[in-house]
């Protein structure tokens, strides 16, 4: 198969989005980038990505919310979803809410890129 | 100036005299010239003498010209009295024995209620300052009462701000990093190994600024009270072990031995690992940083009702009057050579946080030239103490927050029959697998606390109708164990 796996990137962040993007291009992956909860929906619908990777924190809706949104919508309910968040406690909120809104894994940001890299890699290849 | 006296001549020396003088003698208004009796050794003359008045066995030894006297007849002869009635003129007055003593009693006790009127002004003076002052208290009492509650306002507003300013400087934070380190990693074109060089200096600082942040938040938390312990039945032997395990591979690089010294017993402390490892990473990391040669010391104590935890090396050192400022915040008396390791001088304060939030204690010595040793102790798991523990602070921070919190107890029936039947050590092994399952139900933060026949966890900011929902979930799941175990 040599089609490049899709990933769509949601994240409030235009400049990260862009630096991100260039390192998922770098390992081989097509990108997609998202800058709103608004129309997000719309978009994994459409773009059916391989894998989404989500900013908890978005302006306009709780990044929690809207991977909670994805998992309860049928055709799309069975893509991995890596939440990103620059929270301290994200391990408290994986705890609790992460498992509450069915996110798959969870990344604190800054990111350390291998670590990204592993997380992809291991929820693409199940 | 000396208040005029009343001189008196007193006749007749039986028993009344002896009160009468004793009365007297010391009155400042009066003054005894004399006691007269035929009878030299009659008690009154005694007592007279004994208080230094005079006596005599005729009243005209006392009487001068100038004066004016008063005599008291107390001798009740007929014959005293007779001549003494003949007696009065201008300066010499003779009183009915009964009026006089009266007379000189009534006088007394004129004077001590003026006294006492005067002691009764000062009184309302005193009594009425104190009401002042009581008031001047009172409101002093609001003010600070206000204080206070401008104050913890102010202290959720500081968490809220840290929290808010972060997340803010990591989000920047991110992309800086992940820019630069796609720049160092060529994926935007080759670079020269100077510009290598710079790039990793420039990584190393954000990590730097991360760690500080990072502590910054822990600290300010622990500070605000707002550090939730996700605290579990731990042996803190194995916990230490592995910890230093992590830092084998550092020492070895530094040529650095490490000494260990552990009580032979595992022992159970009841703690949140996380925060545990983040004080032993702190100490030992600190150790192995300021340390060139030598060894690093980790013991673990059993001391009866606590573990002691000590962290020694052999590095320089600290000052005496340095100790003391060790806990506080920015506090940083070594510099270290690489920049990957330079402190955040919030570690220690940090440490000290999380200890004491253990109810243990941490203390350093330290000789200079000889090294320094970290000890800290962390109470042993004690299941009493630490559900009364856990109601204190939650009762607590629900009269603070006006917030619900709920108390569950589940009591085994049948524990001494099941006892009896199949041994201690098996129904408590039983218990704390049902304990573990039914954790599982609690929010993560909860924790089911195992004792003999009962178990405890404690809700907080849980109301009843919630609390008797997740009862009936942990019966259920109970039930569903029984049944397991029953079958198995």
């Amino acid at each position: 198969m040599d089609e490049k796996r899709k990933i769509l990137i949601i994240d409030d962040e235009p400049d990260l989005l862009k630096v991100i993007k260039n390192r998922l291009e770098s390992w081989g992956f097509e990108v997609f980038s998202w800058t709103t909860g608004a129309g997000a929906l719309k978009q994994v619908l459409e773009i059916r990505p391989d894998l989404i990777i989500l900013d908890i924190m978005l302006p306009d809706i709780n990044g929690y919310d809207l991977c909670y949104k994805i998992k309860k919508t049928p055709e799309i309910s069975s893509i991995p979803v890596i939440v990103a968040t620059a929270k301290q406690e994200w391990q408290e909120d994986m705890g609790d809410i992460g498992r509450f809104a069915k996110a798959d894994d969870c990344i604190p940001k800054p990111f350390e890129p291998d670590i990204l890299f592993e997380k992809i890699n291991k929820l693409l290849s199940k | 100036m000396e208040q005029a006296k009343i001189n008196i001549i007193i006749i007749g020396a039986g028993e009344k005299t002896k009160a009468l003088l004793e009365l007297l003698h010391s009155h400042n208004t009066v003054r005894i010239l004399g006691v007269v009796d035929k009878d030299s050794s009659a008690i009154g003359i005694k007592c007279a003498q004994k208080l230094g008045i005079p006596t005599a066995g005729d009243y005209r030894e006392f009487l001068a010209r100038n004066e004016q006297v008063e005599i008291i007849d107390l001798s009740e002869s007929k014959e005293a009295r007779e001549e003494l009635g003949r007696l009065s003129n201008g300066n010499t007055k003779v009183l009915d024995s009964r009026a006089s003593i009266i007379g000189i009693l009534l006088q007394e006790l004129n004077d001590k209620t003026s006294e006492l009127e005067k002691i009764r002004a000062e009184l309302d003076i005193q009594s009425w300052g104190l009401k002042k002052t009581n008031e001047g208290i009172r409101t002093l009492y609001k003010e600070l009462e206000k204080k206070n509650e401008e104050l913890s306002k102010l202290d959720q507003l500081k968490s809220d701000f840290l929290s808010t300013v972060s997340h803010e400087l990591r989000t920047p934070l991110a992309t800086i990093k992940e820019t630069v380190l796609q720049i160092r990693d060529g994926l935007l074109g080759p670079t020269t190994p100077r510009q290598q060089e710079f790039l990793s200096m420039c990584i190393d600082n954000t990590e730097r600024l991360r760690r500080i942040i990072d502590n910054l938040l822990d600290l300010s938390k622990i500070e605000a009270g707002k550090t939730e312990l996700k605290r579990k039945l731990t042996d803190i032997m194995s916990l230490v072990k592995r910890t230093c395990m992590t830092f084998s591979s550092k020492l070895s690089s530094k040529g650095l031995e490490i000494k260990i010294n552990f009580s032979p017993e595992a022992a159970e402390v009841y703690l949140d690992e996380d925060k545990i490892i983040q004080v032993l990473n702190n100490l030992i990391g600190n150790s192995v940083k300021f340390t060139k040669q030598g060894f690093i010391g980790i013991s673990v104590i059993d001391k009866g009702d606590f573990i002691e935890c000590s962290v020694s090396d052999t590095g320089k050192g600290i000052r005496e009057e340095d100790l003391e400022r060790l806990f506080s915040k920015f506090q940083q008396f070594g510099q270290a050579a690489d920049p990957e390791e330079k402190g955040t001088g919030l570690g220690l304060a940090i440490s000290k946080g999380i200890v004491e939030l253990h109810r243990g204690k941490i203390w350093a010595e330290s000789k200079l030239g000889q090294g320094t040793r970290f000890i800290f102790t962390l109470p042993k798991y004690n299941p009493r103490q630490v559900l009364k523990e856990r109601i204190t602070d939650s009762l607590r921070a629900g009269l603070r927050t006006q917030e619900l919190i709920s108390v569950l107890i589940f009591e085994l029936s049948g524990f001494s029959a099941l006892e009896e039947r199949l041994g201690r050590q098996k129904v408590v092994s039983f218990l704390d697998d049902l304990a573990k399952m039914l954790q599982e139900e609690l929010p993560s933060r909860e924790r089911m606390i195992v004792e003999a026949d009962a178990m405890f966890s404690m809700l907080k900011e849980t109301t009843k109708a919630q609390a008797l929902s997740l009862k009936d979930r942990l019966l259920s799941c109970a039930s569903e164990f029984l049944k397991k175990k029953r079958a198995g």
